[in-house]
């Protein structure tokens, strides 16, 4: 099982969670809108894992998904029907479309964390319907779940916009939202996407050597007989005695560190936050500007000049 | 000058910038989960740039103690060469190094590698080295070497340079078996096959008058009235040979690799191996508007190796080549009649050439030209439309060569056109004539 794999299996749990949770709120019994879901599930599973390959099909099946969901919405307004809930049980899977940019090949590190965090703002918001009270005696399922998760989007909306004009301060539906499980499922599918980053690899994503990949024996160097390639005694002791791929034999994983470093980061934030909510918000974006500025610091000192030495 | 300064990779950008995107995206949610998210993430790559930073602080040409040993200096085209480097880090601090030796396209790796990828304890010395086998002939440079320091994540990366160039010549093959050479001092068969007695200037012995002699040759002083003496000299059987190589711009002419200047090398090469084991004397002279090189007559293996070098070093020049100056240059230079072969693809033929022939010939010099085909120099397209237009291209060229052979022949040069895949057996040919006593192709 490569990195993908991993990756893949490590980051599913999380929108799978919120998917059958909402569908256990709202619709267990409603078979259109179970089967929307699982429509999507399987065709964004189906392209992510390589059984649906041709662009055609993958962007045309997308296509078609998309326009499944808006169309019914915005130009017929809302009905009832077996209809309407699969296409909820479409709206609900959206994230599986483009889950798979968390893992996929060729992904930069920046379109699998946004993507994650996609996925991941998807899956509260899911979560948040369950909260929403709406009028059950009339509607499915599925039209429940689309209307909470209007409501949802509408009040947090509202919030944030009362909180910056600072009038009749409202507390947005999505900064109350805790799921436990689903706050470990998510760190969970974060170690997805951050450990493959681990495992050193040059800025080309070219492996470097690492024990951890096996690599601990090099094989010794194999050399042509002498006579053929005619070289002199000193230049056959030089490529006998070459160095050859070395892994570190000091450092348990270089790159670990930082990782470390990292999740202190995370404890530090997150007892902020619990001691002083009120400052957590403005601490982080101090800290994210501190870092951009230490950033930009490193790349632009210039340390060493070249050339010009002894040979 | 340049800096060894942290370089921010693609992953690492795109890294910041996510982190960015789900900060934005946290904000909007105000959740403390989806805050964690981008916090974890830009608090991953932060800490690996500095962590990065300290572990390559000093980086640079002055942190490594370096040095080349074991490298060919001069390679034949059908062998092979060897580069080796040592490499002592001396900043102390363990970091992953790429090691690249650049070489020039036409040397291919055949053992070892130029590029070693490796984790570096920073105290233990590193030593690259790889054998390679040229694939045309010339002067090239190899290095200088790059050090890239890579981040563990991919995230940065920092590159210095070494000044560490090396100039490898590799030079056409020209080889002499050592039994064709005869020892100091002892006149064996190929020396009793150079020499013979008839009209040279070097004197071999007296003999007894004939009737047939010529009068002139009576040594007075050593003849008595009984008996008259004659002066016999020795005569070259072989003419000292002069090769000399047009190395104007005008010999860029044909397809990479394969140009009207590797073809002459090619032919010349094989005269000069082939004469030498003849025991021949034979010289190289290269000229562009003046005098390049000139490697006065050689003889035995280490003439070869002499002349093998002169070969690697031919290169073509930015300027046009002068006949007349060059066969000027190789007049001062001759002493012996000289047979005197010329490549040259004979292009921009000015200057007083007629009265620079004929004053070479009055020397008792002889000049051949050897000059390539211009059809021959280039591939001839499939495409008739192509083969067209290439014909149409080359007509200038030919004309102007034409006008050129006329005018050499006119003026009393041998000149001979061949095509240039053929240039071996043209020059072998040539060689036979010239041994043969030149009586005239």
């Amino acid at each position: 099982m490569n990195d993908r794999w991993w990756t893949a299996a490590l980051v599913y749990p999380a929108p799978l969670y919120a998917g059958i949770a909402v569908i256990l709120s709202f619709g267990e019994s409603d078979m259109a809108f179970l089967a929307g879901f699982l429509l999507v599930v399987a065709f964004g599973s189906a392209t992510a894992f390589g059984f649906v390959r041709h662009p055609i099909w993958v962007w045309a099946g997308r296509l078609a998904i998309v326009l499944a969901s808006v169309v019914p919405i915005g130009y017929y307004g809302w009905a009832s029907g077996p209809f309407v809930d699969l296409t909820c049980g479409i709206v609900l899977g959206l994230p599986f479309l483009w889950l798979e940019y968390v893992w996929r090949e060729g992904a930069t590190p920046g379109t699998r964390v946004v993507a994650l965090q996609a996925t991941l703002l998807y899956g509260l918001l899911d979560l948040a319907t369950r909260n929403v009270s709406v009028s059950t005696s009339t509607t499915t399922g599925g039209e429940q779940y689309v209307q909470g998760l209007v409501q949802v989007l509408a009040h947090q909306v509202t919030g944030i916009g009362s909180l910056l004009t600072g009038t009749a301060p409202t507390v947005p539906t999505l900064e109350a939202t805790l799921d436990p499980v689903f706050v470990a499922l998510g760190a969970i599918a974060l170690m997805g996407v951050v450990l493959p980053w681990v495992s050193p690899h040059t800025a080309l994503e070219e492996r470097l050597p690492w024990n951890w990949m096996g690599r601990g024996s090099s094989p010794s160097p194999g050399l042509l007989d002498p006579e053929l390639v005619g070289l002199r005694t000193g230049q056959r002791s030089a490529l006998e005695t070459r160095t050859l791929p070395t892994p570190p034999t000091t450092v348990l994983a270089p790159g670990l560190g930082s990782l470390l470093v990292a999740g202190l980061a995370v404890l530090a934030f997150l007892s902020l936050a619990v001691l002083a909510p009120t400052f957590a918000l403005l601490t982080l974006v101090l800290g994210t500007v501190a870092a951009l500025l230490t950033v930009a610091l490193v790349l632009s000192r210039r340390l060493v000049s070249h050339g010009g030495l002894r040979a | 000058m340049a800096s060894s300064r942290i370089v921010l990779s693609p992953l690492g950008g795109s890294a910041i910038v996510g982190g960015l995107g789900a900060l934005l995206i946290g904000l909007v949610t105000l959740n403390l989960f989806l805050l964690l998210v981008p916090l974890a993430v830009l608090a991953l790559v932060t800490a690996e740039l500095l962590s990065f930073d300290r572990a390559t602080r000093g980086f640079g040409p002055e942190a490594f103690r370096y040095q080349r040993f074991e490298n060919s200096s001069q390679v034949r085209i059908d062998g092979v060469g060897s580069m080796a480097l040592d490499l002592e880090p001396v900043h102390g601090r363990p970091v992953y190094l790429e090691v690249f030796d650049p070489q020039p396209e036409t040397f291919e790796v055949v053992l070892g590698s130029p590029r070693l990828v490796t984790w570096s304890t920073g105290t233990d010395p590193l030593r690259l080295a790889y054998v390679y086998r040229p694939r045309q002939r010339g002067r090239f440079r190899v290095g200088p070497t790059i050090i890239t320091a890579h981040d563990p994540l991919g995230f940065a990366f920092r590159m210095t340079k070494l000044e560490n160039r090396w100039d490898v010549v590799v030079t056409p093959s020209l080889s002499v078996e050592e039994a064709t050479t005869v020892p100091p001092g002892q006149v064996g068969s190929a020396e009793a096959y150079r020499r013979r007695v008839g009209s040279g200037t070097e004197f071999r012995s007296l003999r007894e008058y004939q009737p047939a002699d010529d009068a002139r040759k009576i040594a007075w002083r050593r003849s008595a009235l009984e008996k008259i003496y004659v002066r016999e000299h020795e005569e070259e059987a072989h003419p000292e040979i002069l090769l000399m190589l047009d190395t104007g711009w005008e010999m860029r002419l044909g397809i990479p690799g394969q140009e009207a200047l590797e073809q002459a090398i090619d032919g010349a090469t094989l005269i000069a191996g082939q004469a030498i084991e003849r025991s021949d004397r034979v010289a190289l002279l290269t000229h562009a508007d003046s005098l390049v090189e000139y490697v006065p007559p050689q003889r035995g293996p280490e003439g070869a190796e002499q002349l093998t070098a002169a070969f690697g070093r031919v290169a073509l020049a930015p300027s046009p080549f002068r006949l007349p100056k060059a066969l000027a240059a190789a007049q001062e230079r001759l002493s012996a009649p000289t047979f005197i072969v010329l490549f040259s693809t004979l292009l921009n033929l000015e200057g007083a050439v007629e009265g620079a022939v004929t004053e070479l010939r009055s020397r008792g010099h002889r000049l051949l030209v050897l000059c390539p085909e211009v059809e021959s120099l280039f591939p001839t397209p499939e495409d008739p439309l192509a083969e067209e237009t290439m014909g149409f291209a080359r007509a200038p060229v030919q004309l102007q060569v034409e006008r050129g052979i006329a005018r050499l022949r006119d003026a009393g040069a041998a000149v001979v056109t061949y095509p240039a895949p053929s240039v071996r057996e043209v020059a072998g040919e040539i060689l036979s004539w010239i041994t043969s006593g030149g009586s005239g192709p």
